[in-house]
């Protein structure tokens, strides 16, 4: 199956004694090389919840975009009767790729090689000469697009688990649904989505969760620049030591809870709109600390919230940004926008406009956070890496906060590393887990 | 009484390739602050995600850009590079732009529209080069005697961008 030098065995040691470091606060480098990869593969990635993208990318029944988990192909379609379906994009013929597009809107998918012709709920629905070809013989049931059994949406994403076992989404997502709302489920019409931009990064795929868990600590040096000079305003309210900030832990979910996320620069409706979405009690949370911002939910999928300055004055924006890798030390990222669905169309676009210049590819923030990654990463895949050890030490037991009716744990400090180690335990739990 | 498009000139072709000669010499060697006055005040410079699609005209309409700036927002993407800490470009990366002209067109309102050829390629330290290809639909304005960029569309033909920052202009 693999040509890797390791074994299980040595993986459970691995797992062992990397848990017992980071309880100490140092992480050995090793487990961002490619002695994880196998068993990210295996373990993380084809048995956890992987987000796809948005309901409201496939508005229409029979439009479809085509997503990917590790390399493997999916279609996701939006069948007559309203309901998404994932599927295999492979032929079930003889494995041609029956989808060749990332996105559309087709009645029906037709392979290339011999015609083995699906609908958009991957029925076989028409098979070229088939009396002649195989008489009575050929049982349209049994050739069928393969369908992944758990698929499903939360606030509208759309998630898929290829692992038949799994527990189902909401289980899985559990306290952190509180906090996700917050962010994708904050309006009565709901969100929309446009993207994703994408591009292809040298980096192990795991620094930009751990970065995204609650890294306020690199703002001051890692995006000192763009800071200086405004891209999200006025610098002098943006020193970039957030102090006011608190981090959270729930369920699968890291991230900070941030006063200046600018969720009040929507129009007056859209803020409306949220007050009838949000519970009382989250309602409250956000009074008291604001909204999510840098927010990663396990195992690779990001939310943030934020603001860009443009020639049209700030605007508010947010975006979901996935980290798919390809290897130990490339990683696909790709980054969509988002916003409240009944926000004016002009809006919308500013909003864009906003985003693109602080987060994704040519984002002023982005940038230096790519540079970075892909840094550390080098780093991480030399013959000397293995010997190396990771400080993730800053306040390793930050003060919790206890806030009445909310789910999962807040803390006081802002500056901390106990969100990253957060996130690696959980990586260590899940490799060991999904060995079990 | 709309006057048609009209080729250019003699004259005016050769304001056009000195305007282009320029501009790549200044951004191949990270003068951008002398790039910004090749510029209108009121430049757009974008440049549109693709997606692959059955139906060609179709790929760029995603509403999504991987940079979609105005003036303003150029100015402080090259402040930032001033300061010290702009990491994505310390030190700069290498960018060799390479264009061929495939059109060029005198608008009804006496504006120049350019369609260019172009492949760009982009050397990040001591790492393999990555190419971009795609074309450039440019507008230039005569602003005092002096051809300015108006707006910028640059069509990538890669739907995922194999480098990992646009840290640098095209």
């Amino acid at each position: 199956m693999s040509t890797h030098r390791d074994t299980t065995p040595d993986l459970g040691r691995l797992i062992r004694d990397t848990r017992e470091k980071l309880e100490t606060g140092v992480v050995p480098i090793g487990i961002f090389d490619d002695r994880m990869w196998e068993f990210e593969r295996s373990r993380i990635f084809e048995r956890q919840w992987i987000f796809l993208g948005h309901e409201s990318e496939i508005p229409e029944p029979g439009d479809y975009v085509v997503r990917t988990i590790l390399d493997a192909s999916f279609i996701v379609t939006r069948a007559p009767d309203d309901r998404i379906h994932v599927l295999h994009n492979i032929c079930a013929h003889q494995g041609m790729e029956v989808c060749r597009t990332d996105r559309g809107s087709s009645t029906h998918f037709r392979c290339p090689y011999h015609g083995w012709t699906y609908d958009t709920t991957g029925d076989l629905v028409g098979v070229p000469l088939k009396d002649q070809a195989y008489g009575g013989d050929l049982d349209p049931g049994e050739h069928r697009l393969a369908r992944v059994q758990n698929a499903d949406t939360y606030d509208g994403m759309i998630f898929a688990n290829l692992d038949p076992a799994a527990e189902p989404l909401e289980d899985y997502l559990g306290d952190f649904t509180f906090y996700l709302d917050l962010i994708m489920g904050r309006s009565t019409s709901g969100m929309e989505v446009t993207g994703p931009q994408r591009r292809v990064v040298e980096t192990n795929w795991k620094f930009g969760p751990i970065n995204s868990s609650g890294d306020r600590y690199h703002g001051v040096m890692a995006h000192r620049g763009a800071i200086e000079v405004g891209v999200r305003g006025d610098p002098s309210d943006d020193s970039g030591e957030k102090r006011d900030a608190v981090p959270f832990i729930a369920g699968p979910g890291t991230g900070h809870l941030t006063p200046d996320s600018a969720l009040d620069l929507y129009p007056e409706d859209v803020i409306e709109s949220r007050r009838a979405a949000l519970s009382e009690e989250q309602l409250e949370l956000v009074e008291t600390f604001g909204y999510p911002s840098n927010t990663t939910l396990f195992p690779n999928t990001t939310f943030n919230t934020g603001k860009g300055v443009s020639a049209d004055g700030d605007y508010p924006f947010t975006y979901i940004r996935t980290l798919r890798p390809l290897g130990p030390n490339e990683t696909e990222i790709s980054i969509w926008h988002a916003i409240e669905r009944d926000a004016p169309e002009e809006f919308k676009k500013r909003s864009r406009k906003a985003m693109q210049f602080v987060f994704g590819i040519s984002g002023t923030f982005t940038q230096d956070d790519a540079e970075i990654w892909s840094g550390i990463s080098r780093s991480g895949q030399t013959s000397r890496s293995r010997d190396i050890e990771y400080s993730y030490l800053m306040r390793p037991d930050p003060e919790p906060i206890d806030v009445d009716g909310v789910p999962g744990r807040i803390f006081a400090e802002t500056l901390t590393e106990n969100n990253a180690r957060q996130f690696l335990r959980r990586y260590l739990d899940t490799l060991e887990e999904g060995g079990a | 009484m709309a006057v048609p498009d009209r080729p250019l000139d003699l004259e005016e072709s050769a304001e056009v390739r000195r305007f282009y000669r320029l501009e790549t010499r200044l951004l191949d060697s990270h003068r951008y602050e002398e790039w910004l006055d090749l510029l209108t005040d009121q430049v757009t410079y974008r440049i549109p995600v693709r997606e692959t699609r059955e139906e060609p005209d179709k790929e760029l309409q995603g509403r999504f850009y991987h940079v979609d700036d105005d003036r303003f927002q150029l100015q402080l993407r090259v402040d930032r590079l001033q300061t010290e800490f702009a990491w994505a470009e310390d030190p700069p990366t290498r960018t060799r732009h390479l264009l061929y002209p495939t059109r060029a067109l005198e608008l009804e309102d006496g504006r120049v529209q350019t369609l260019t050829n172009l492949l760009l390629v982009v050397t990040r330290r001591n790492e393999s080069s990555s190419i971009l290809s795609g074309e450039r639909e440019d507008v230039l304005r005569a602003v005092d005697g002096e051809w300015k960029l108006d707006h910028r569309i640059v069509r990538l033909d890669q739907a995922v961008l194999p480098v990992r920052s646009l840290s640098f202009f095209i």
